[in-house]
């Protein structure tokens, strides 16, 4: 097995310390950060949402990989941004006002981050013109709600509502979340909706137009 | 110490479960009222009313529609889950004591920030959740993050009823410690939910409360089967039932016919719920990991 295939492997098992440790020599090696996340982590974290999404491995195995994945990319962050390379495309994430709950919006951000996104991460109870200010300032390609409770629904249409007065169309509003279905993103006029975290990330490639 | 001491809320009509949705999706009267007869049957003490999306002001047709028809259906009183003083003002004006043998119906919820349901109070008496798990400083909403954070936002909630809300009993008061996944839980959340109704059950000065927790939440996004082949989720809920009923934990929002059970030291998953949740961070969900079996590789 090659060192990309063995880095791939420790992501998908969460071993940190070999992920770590893989990342580190490839670097001395003269890799490219590149292709270290395109080839190394990314396609990990792309099996990992995977089995996620068939119930083969659970959060746990999840939020561990997720982990792995994140002190590699440490290593290379910083190489990135010294060669000027940042992520293709970025997503503001947030759990809107009124609410407190942040297991699956974090959920979220983590398969972002998988999918080398650049994630701006807002936190819970997120004001309708929070996501608006964030989503200008970025520059964002995405701007992604979560909401829990059946009653803090109506804030995402009015941060759709508010994402389209300030002239934001262009930026993509998804929606997720237990109570969340198809038909309520229809109704409020979001871009779009997924079912769990590992499906975010394919619809936001989607609603893009960005290569899986 | 027995099982039989727990006051299940029927947790199921509520959009969050796929089965119920299409339910209420399709407007489905008689067969909620079925599955409130079915929860029922399964031994729920009290059912919760929870129609999403479908829960319009502007339109509350259905909303008072399900009410009515579940009233029909069954005896037991309900509880009503919205945040929002306009909602639960309907499922009061709606709501009938006689069809359930006088007993008052639950407002689910209150907060600190929240606490204009006790406007409603003169449609008629009820009994209120209490949410604990956050608290108000200022204008702002925060998560309570330990145990005596949750026990002292619950005793300010109760004294503030006491003080100027007379006509709430301690029996009306349920007090919320919310219980958060285990198995996404890098945070102590669990601990802190068993610790919280532990500090809640010393404190004297609370006696005659009711406390609550979402069952359920407890175990999301785990898998059906433990490795020694018994049934991971319900075993979890078990354990967490074991260590806190004992404290005074009396209610749960829950699924009725679930197994729940008292389990005896040397059970599997109470061993592994008791040490995961003294560990900390990533520790917990390894420990977790090591109740169930995952295709990891």
């Amino acid at each position: 097995m090659s060192v990309m295939e063995d880095l791939n492997n420790a992501v998908i098992t969460g071993n940190r310390n070999v992920a770590v440790a893989l990342t580190q020599q490839m670097i001395d090696e003269g890799v490219t950060p590149m292709d270290i996340v395109d080839n190394g982590l990314v396609p990990g974290m792309g099996v990992v949402g995977e089995r996620f999404k068939n119930n083969e491995i659970f959060v746990p195995e999840m939020l561990i990989a997720a982990r792995a994945m994140k002190e590699a990319m440490a290593l290379v962050e910083p190489l990135l941004a010294a060669a000027g390379i940042e992520p293709a495309y970025t997503v503001i994430v947030g759990t809107v006002q009124g609410d407190l709950h942040d297991i699956g919006k974090n959920l979220v951000v983590m398969m972002f981050k998988g999918a080398n996104f650049g994630v701006v991460d807002l936190g819970t109870n997120v004001p309708a013109d929070a996501f608006v200010a964030a989503a200008k300032e970025y520059g964002a390609d995405v701007v992604a709600l979560s909401a829990l409770l059946t009653t803090t629904m109506p804030s995402m249409k009015d941060t759709v509502v508010a994402m389209n007065a300030a002239g934001l169309d262009g930026v993509k509003v998804m929606i997720g979340g237990a109570p969340i279905t198809q038909s309520f993103a229809d109704e409020i006029g979001a871009d779009g909706y997924a079912a769990d975290a590992a499906s975010a990330v394919d619809k936001a490639q989607e609603l893009i137009g960005a290569a899986a | 110490m027995s099982i039989d001491a727990l006051t299940i809320v029927g947790e199921r009509i509520n959009p969050g479960f796929k089965s119920s949705k299409a339910l209420l999706d399709a407007k489905d009267l008689d067969g909620l009222a079925a599955l409130a007869v079915d929860q029922v049957q399964k031994g729920a003490t009290y059912l919760t009313i929870n129609v999403g999306e479908h829960a319009s002001v502007d339109d509350p047709r259905f909303l008072l529609a399900v009410i009515q028809a579940v009233q029909d259906a069954v005896d037991v009183p309900l509880s009503f889950d919205y945040p929002h003083q306009s909602v639960q003002r309907l499922c009061l004006e709606t709501y009938d004591p006689a069809k359930a043998n006088g007993h008052k119906p639950i407002v689910n919820s209150i907060a600190e920030a929240r606490w204009d349901m006790l406007e409603l109070v003169g449609i008629q008496p009820f009994k209120l959740v209490m949410m604990a798990s956050e608290r108000c400083e200022g204008d702002a909403m925060i998560p309570n993050r330990n145990a005596p954070e949750v026990h002292q936002t619950a005793k300010r909630m109760v004294s503030m009823l006491m003080e100027k809300h007379d006509q709430f009993e301690m029996d009306d008061m349920i007090i919320d410690v919310s219980l958060a996944s285990l198995g996404a839980d890098t945070e102590g959340l669990t601990r802190m939910a068993v610790d919280s109704i532990k500090a809640i059950g010393a404190d004297r000065e609370l006696d005659g409360t009711h406390r609550l927790v979402g069952l359920s939440n407890l175990s999301i996004m785990l898998p059906k089967l433990a490795t020694d082949g018994s049934l991971l989720k319900v075993g979890l809920e078990s354990a967490f039932l074991t260590e806190t009923m004992p404290h005074g934990l009396d209610m749960v929002l829950g699924t009725p016919g679930r197994d729940y059970q008292i389990l005896p030291d040397d059970n599997f998953i109470l061993q592994g719920f008791r040490e995961a949740i003294a560990l900390d961070g990533f520790d917990t969900l390894m420990r977790v990991q090591e109740l169930y079996t995952a295709a990891v590789l």
